[in-house]
């Protein structure tokens, strides 16, 4: 079923348009949900509250596409679900995002970086002078959580070489954050 | 002290940013499927190459002849140029004197120069019979009683009738073979094989099929041994069968 189809269900305000986006991408959102949760418990419970909120989003929303829509609400709902689950020291280790972190913890206050939109639009741009296979590969590690070993299959390429590629962006965007005085 | 405000701010990444990246996540797999696919077809190939070419290491592809029947019920049927083996041809031929059963061999001119072309006929059954040596014409008028192998020019009509030297009987003749090499000049080039059954045991009626139809790549350098065997065993096969 196509992406307006659906939407226009949802506005209808027919349950069908949860079934069908279950149907269409349910997958590829319970794969985000686990690669950031590391667990297949808070992932389902998770995505019911990812169909909840997007039930309650659409309308007035009308996304286009869909599936972005749904994974920016899941992701969000994933790292409220890291941040409850770290309050109440239930662990969970999330590896690419603490990665992620650490290049900007590194002697800074993490509080110094809340910039809202206008930080969002910064790593919007400096992902856009990556090369197309950097850019897919940080977005693919640290948005979508992939695990090293799934990004060696996805790019055929070595752990080490994957680790220093992810090191080398990082740092750039580490060194980018300062220069722009984020840091 | 929050401590993914920078993931957080990655969440709001551009829609194209984040499909870019799906891309590569459906691309690597698509990569991974064709090379399983390429995998499969080098087996699929490899397996092909064994039996068509098994203990004499020829590599074969499609056959090159066409081989155009004249039958008796007024179609005309015209074996498929480059045809894969087997193919029966359903027309039948009442080969109860001579010349007998019309067949014309050629090889496009498009595959080789037509004037290179050579074919080298035998028969294990039957006579075979040639008119005008390269004549195409299905009415030879006098035509020429040929040995059981024998070498004609490309576009000639060669004639098939169920007797067999010295016999005066009719049903002599329940199942033969023709074996039809292809000359490209000195280079054998291609193999056809045709078989004739006798429609049923006191019949005097043939139906003919195409049994083998394979190519020779000119590089390989087929020899007339090698050739031999690999048509022995083509032979041993189609009994087999």
């Amino acid at each position: 079923m196509e992406d307006a189809q659906i939407i226009r269900l949802f506005f209808e305000r027919s349950e069908e348009a949860v079934d069908r986006v279950k149907e269409k991408y349910g997958r590829a959102c319970m794969q985000l949900l686990r690669n950031l949760l590391q667990n297949d418990l808070d992932a389902e419970e998770c995505a019911n509250d990812v169909y909840l909120a997007l039930w309650n989003t659409i309308p007035p929303e009308s996304p286009d596409p869909l599936l972005t829509y749904l994974l920016k609400i899941a992701r969000n709902q994933a790292l409220r679900r890291i941040t409850y689950n770290n309050a109440q020291r239930r662990g969970g280790q999330t590896l690419a995002l603490d990665e992620l972190e650490e290049c900007i913890a590194d002697g800074h206050s993490v509080e110094q970086i809340v910039g809202g939109k206008l930080l969002q639009e910064k790593i919007a741009e400096f992902l856009r002078t990556l090369r197309k296979e950097d850019r897919q590969l940080f977005v693919l590690r640290y948005w979508y959580g992939e695990s090293l070993e799934r990004l060696e299959e996805i790019f055929g390429w070595s752990n080490s070489k994957i680790k220093s590629k992810l090191f080398r962006v990082r740092n750039r965007l580490r060194e980018e954050l300062i220069r722009e005085g984020y840091l | 002290m929050r401590k993914y405000n920078l993931s957080e701010a990655l969440t709001q990444l551009p829609d194209e940013m984040l499909l870019e990246a799906q891309q590569a996540k459906r691309k690597k797999p698509a990569l991974g499927r064709m090379l399983r696919a390429a995998a499969c077809l080098c087996v699929v190939l490899g397996l092909s190459m064994w039996i068509f070419g098994r203990g004499d290491g020829i590599v074969t592809g499609p056959g090159l002849l066409t081989v155009m029947v004249y039958a008796e019920d007024g179609v005309d049927t015209q074996m498929p140029l480059h045809a894969v083996s087997p193919y029966t041809y359903d027309a039948w031929y009442f080969c109860n004197w001579a010349p007998g059963m019309p067949i014309v061999l050629s090889v496009a001119e498009d595959v080789y120069a037509s004037e290179n072309i050579t074919f080298e006929v035998t028969t294990d059954g039957g006579e075979v019979y040639v008119g005008a040596l390269g004549s195409t014409s299905i009415y030879p008028g006098t035509a020429e009683k040929m040995d059981t192998t024998f070498t004609v020019p490309n576009n000639t009509a060669i004639f098939w009738n169920q007797f067999t030297a010295g016999d005066t009987f009719w049903q002599d003749t329940q199942v033969a073979f023709m074996d039809i090499v292809i000359f490209n000049g000195e280079t054998v080039i291609g193999y056809n094989c045709l078989r004739f059954d006798r429609k049923n045991e006191n019949s005097m009626t043939f139906f003919v099929s195409m049994t083998q139809a394979v190519s020779f790549d000119a590089k390989q350098n087929i020899t007339r041994d090698v050739l031999e065997d690999y048509i022995e065993k083509a032979h041993e096969q189609k009994k087999a069968a």
